[in-house]
């Protein structure tokens, strides 16, 4: 333990007496930023670092989903629909067998049974569809499909599209419409509520009022009533984008009353005040002093708002009120599953599932772990 | 001797993040029946982990030493159950805490609290633990018993709190009573009467009492015996009279010596006033009005006048809700007036909006009480010492310079500057709180509190610094204090305060020496009288 800085230079009593309370570090130490201390509060939680791992899975996986796809997620294939998950093998290379048709002998009920006698080899980043990534036209894969021999590791839906393919490239969709809101929500919550809380008196009473409006306002009719509103044959990224304004104008509200409270609190810190009496003007307290001081809190919020996103657009999607095909999302793909004959014949079209159940769980495990590392209360 | 309590090589070590932080190191000591020990030391001396420890409420990551012994009545209470603990706390073992408001449960009244501890330690009757429970409110001297037991926490004021709280930890004539600071937190007239009160009825049961306090007043006035704790090491133990008579261990000298003392240097005859206030009155509306009622009013501040010269002190000293942070913030402007005028080197300036304050900002500035609370924490030390010099439009090559000079004059090291304030013990803080004041080279600082919330030690040193700086640069300083002893080493002239009024007004020296009122003797008498 180094001697603290207190000793330095206030005479031979403080030499003696120190300063108990010195948690000070040596002069040559690198100083410990708030966030340097942040980051190694949050590697002590276990499952907050597994929750970043995953988020950052799904993440890289959603921005390569292109390159990880074997198929065109959009392209039929006749030969195989509803066929289910192949078995990928390995002797040297990659390969899956075939499936070909079967008659069951007692029901007659077709059967798909792997051709064992045949292989159908998938090339490791070799070349396929083409597809462009940060503006780059390319066609290599991660495993390349062969042609004329079906290998769907993930199955196909009813009109022969690769399940697996399907899956990656709908993440983008979500994920981007989970964070076009959580973006737009958090910058209308964060302004609302610092302007809010900062202002105070009749400006502050009345953008609470209409705050709690928003709070009250019964989402799921409005949602419903988005499907009366856009016509069926609009085009889908028009409903994407109506989709995202509608949900990013309800969900600001309760982000905005939580910064409306840290705000008043704030500004009667005594730092806010220090900065008052050396004249800081209004723009430079928010911004410098309350604005930094709040934004852990927004970042935690928001980490906990996108999981709330991916299941309300699957939510909607499923019913068939949110994104609209030929777009590939998860909620989508979950609504080609939403009879019983589909869950009983082809139980792998519920495989959406399980991504949505990943980003889910990420990003709350990593939104806990951020919210432990914030606030440690021990 | 039969001792009640002997503590043997008590070692207590706490594990935080794979690392091991040894709060209490080796200390011994015993405490007979009728005997009042004092434990002092300063922040992390380890003395509130101790009674902790007696009392067996460690926090989970403790861990005991291995040749810790705490015997307790012929019983080792480190190797006691937890069930057998519980009987024996607030029975034979009681402890009262320093925060009055937040150690009774606001739910409950105070007769149930009195009467729960009865009851389940004695297993009487309801009625009876009542009947007991008021007897006792009498012998904690709380006027009108009976009905106070049927009040709330929230409906009593600090010190009756804290006579509740003593009333529940006799309730079943324990042998050693334990008290962490528990005057700490209220008044210096309050602090007094809890003290003799503790002291009489140590007298009338016999008990034990094993007294934790950072504060040498408190332990000179009621302690048999001492014993001096630092950085988690007994240092010195002694009875209280040789202690304070002829201290053996270099630390306890220092702490003893650090008992601010000396004098301000003298101000010129023809100073101009810097600060003059006449008739200021602050009040704040504690309920709009309604349909039929006038809103209610609290005069915080009402009709206070006074002159600050050039390089002077003036002490604003008061008890809790006495009104003086509220006046100090009103004579600087970062608080709304209603009333009076205050007139700064020669201009008004009780009229002007925010914006017509800000030129002159620089010119006025403060320090507040808690050095962890008046620093932004996502700000470096650098950022926070310039903000004023960039509001103020200074260029970067002139701030840079001005930054060090001020850092040097509150002797601190310019590696600080890259620095955050959680990197700084709380007197550190406060020279950084100072050197941000500094900076902008004003002539008025407004000190709200600036030493109680540091050790003895460090406020010393704070104090020194402060009157240092004072007589260098001719500062006024505006001195908001409850602590007497700081405002004798530091102000020329005194305002007492008591409800938003001034009791008493005059020179440092005579205010102190011959007061007038009866308001101001007895806080004089509280805080000067060690026999009291």
């Amino acid at each position: 333990m180094r001697p603290p800085l207190e000793a330095g230079g206030t005479g031979a009593d403080d030499a003696a007496i120190g300063d108990l309370a010195a948690d000070a570090r040596a002069a040559d130490a690198p100083p410990d930023t708030y966030r340097a201390r942040l980051f190694r509060r949050f590697r002590r939680s276990r499952t907050g670092v597994a929750g970043l791992v995953l988020v950052s899975l799904i993440l890289l996986a959603s921005f390569l989903a292109p390159a990880l796809s074997p198929y065109d997620p959009t392209e039929r294939d006749r030969a195989s629909q509803n066929s289910p998950p192949q078995r990928l093998r390995f002797d040297g290379g990659l390969f899956v067998h075939p499936l070909k048709v079967d008659l069951d002998p007692v029901t007659f009920e077709p059967r798909f049974v792997a051709d064992i006698d045949r292989r159908c080899a998938l090339a490791p980043f070799g070349r396929g569809w083409t597809y462009t990534l940060l503006g780059v036209a390319m066609d290599r894969h991660l495993l390349a499909a062969p042609a004329d021999c079906p290998a769907h590791l993930l199955g196909t839906d009813g009109q022969g599209r690769d399940m697996l393919s399907r899956i990656l490239v709908g993440s983008r969709l979500t994920l981007a419409m989970a964070a076009l809101v959580v973006a737009i929500s958090a910058t209308i919550g964060t302004a609302v509520g610092l302007f809010s809380g900062f202002r105070g008196g009749w400006v502050d009473d009345w953008m609470q009022r209409f705050t709690e409006l928003v709070l009250a306002l019964p989402e799921l009719p409005l949602y419903l009533a988005l499907v009366v509103v856009i016509p069926r044959n609009a085009d889908p990224l028009l409903v994407f984008f109506t989709l995202a304004a509608i949900l990013s104008l309800l969900r600001w509200a309760g982000l905005a009353r939580e910064l409306r409270g840290k705000t008043l609190a704030l500004r009667h810190a005594d730092y806010v005040r220090a900065a008052e009496a050396v004249g800081a003007g209004t723009g430079r307290i928010l911004f410098r002093h309350v604005l930094p001081n709040v934004l852990s809190h927004v970042v935690v919020v928001i980490t906990l708002m996108v999981p709330g996103i991916v299941l309300l657009e699957s939510f909607l999607s499923f019913l068939g009120i949110g994104v609209q095909t030929p777009m590939v999302s998860w909620g989508l793909l979950l609504n080609a599953a939403k009879d019983l004959q589909t869950l009983g014949s082809h139980p792998w079209m519920l495989l959406p599932v399980g991504a949505i159940l990943a980003t889910v769980l990420g990003f709350n495990m990593l939104g806990d772990g951020l919210r432990d590392a914030i606030d440690p209360h021990e | 001797m039969s001792e009640l309590l002997t503590v043997d090589d008590l070692s207590v070590r706490f594990t935080l993040d794979r690392t091991a932080i040894d709060a209490v190191r080796g200390t011994s000591f015993s405490l007979r029946r009728g005997e009042t020990l004092g434990l002092v030391g300063e922040s992390g001396s380890g003395k509130s982990v101790t009674a902790r420890a007696v009392m067996g409420l460690l926090p989970r990551n403790a861990r005991l030493g291995p040749d810790t012994r705490i015997t307790f009545q012929g019983r080792r209470l480190d190797r006691l159950s937890e069930p057998d603990l519980q009987r024996l706390r607030g029975d034979r073992l009681a402890m009262i805490f320093q925060e009055p408001m937040t150690s009774l449960n606001p739910i409950y009244r105070i007769g149930t609290h009195i009467a729960e501890t009865l009851r389940l330690h004695r297993g009487i009757g309801k009625r009876e633990a009542w009947e007991r429970a008021a007897s006792l409110l009498d012998e904690v001297r709380i006027p009108d018993p009976a009905a106070r037991l049927l009040q709330y926490p929230h409906q009593l004021s600090g010190g009756q709190r804290q006579r509740v709280m003593i009333a529940v930890a006799l309730a079943n004539n324990p042998d050693l009573l334990i008290a962490d600071e528990p005057t700490t937190a209220l008044d210096v007239t309050v602090q007094a009467e809890i003290l003799a009160l503790l002291r009489g009825l140590q007298e009338r049961h016999g008990m034990a009492i094993l007294l934790i306090t950072h504060d040498l007043t408190v332990v000179r006035r009621v302690c048999d015996r001492v014993c001096v704790m630092r950085r988690g090491l007994l240092v010195e133990q002694a009875a209280a009279r040789t202690l304070f008579a002829a201290p053996a261990h270099a630390y306890t000298k220092a702490l003893l010596r650090a008992e601010p003392s000396g004098q301000p240097a003298p101000v010129a005859q023809d100073a101009p006033a810097v600060l003059r206030a006449e008739e200021v009155r602050v009040s704040f509306r504690l309920s709009r009005p309604g349909l039929f009622r006038a809103p209610a009013i609290l005069r915080a501040v009402d009709g206070v006048s006074l002159d600050l010269r050039q390089g002077e002190t003036l002490g604003i000293v008061g008890e809790s809700g006495s009104g003086k942070t509220t006046l100090g913030r009103a004579l600087l402007r970062l608080a709304a007036s209603d009333g009076g005028r205050i007139t700064f080197d020669g201009r008004r300036i009780d009229g002007l909006t925010r914006e017509q304050m800000r030129p002159l900002r620089p010119r006025m500035q403060i320090v507040f009480q808690d050095p962890f609370a008046s620093l932004n924490p996502r700000l470096s030390v650098r950022q926070i010492i310039e903000e004023g010099l960039i509001v103020a439009r200074i260029p970067a090559a002139e701030r840079e310079r001005r930054i060090r000079q001020s850092l040097e004059e509150v002797n601190l090291p310019a590696s600080a500057l890259g620095r955050f304030p959680h990197e700084f013990s709380g007197g550190q803080r406060q020279r950084i709180a100072i050197a941000r004041a500094l900076v902008l080279n004003p002539e008025l600082v407004l000190l709200d509190e600036p030493t109680s919330a540091l050790d003895l030690s460090v406020q010393t040193q704070i104090v020194a610094l402060l009157r240092d700086l004072q007589a260098r640069k001719g500062l006024s300083y505006l001195f908001i204090s409850h602590d007497l002893k700081v405002v004798r080493a530091m102000c020329h002239a005194l305002i007492v305060m008591r409800h938003g009024r001034v009791v008493e007004q005059g020179s440092c020296a005579q205010v102190i020496a011959a007061p007038t009122q009866d308001y101001t003797r007895l806080l004089m008498r509280a805080a000067f009288d060690a026999s009291m």
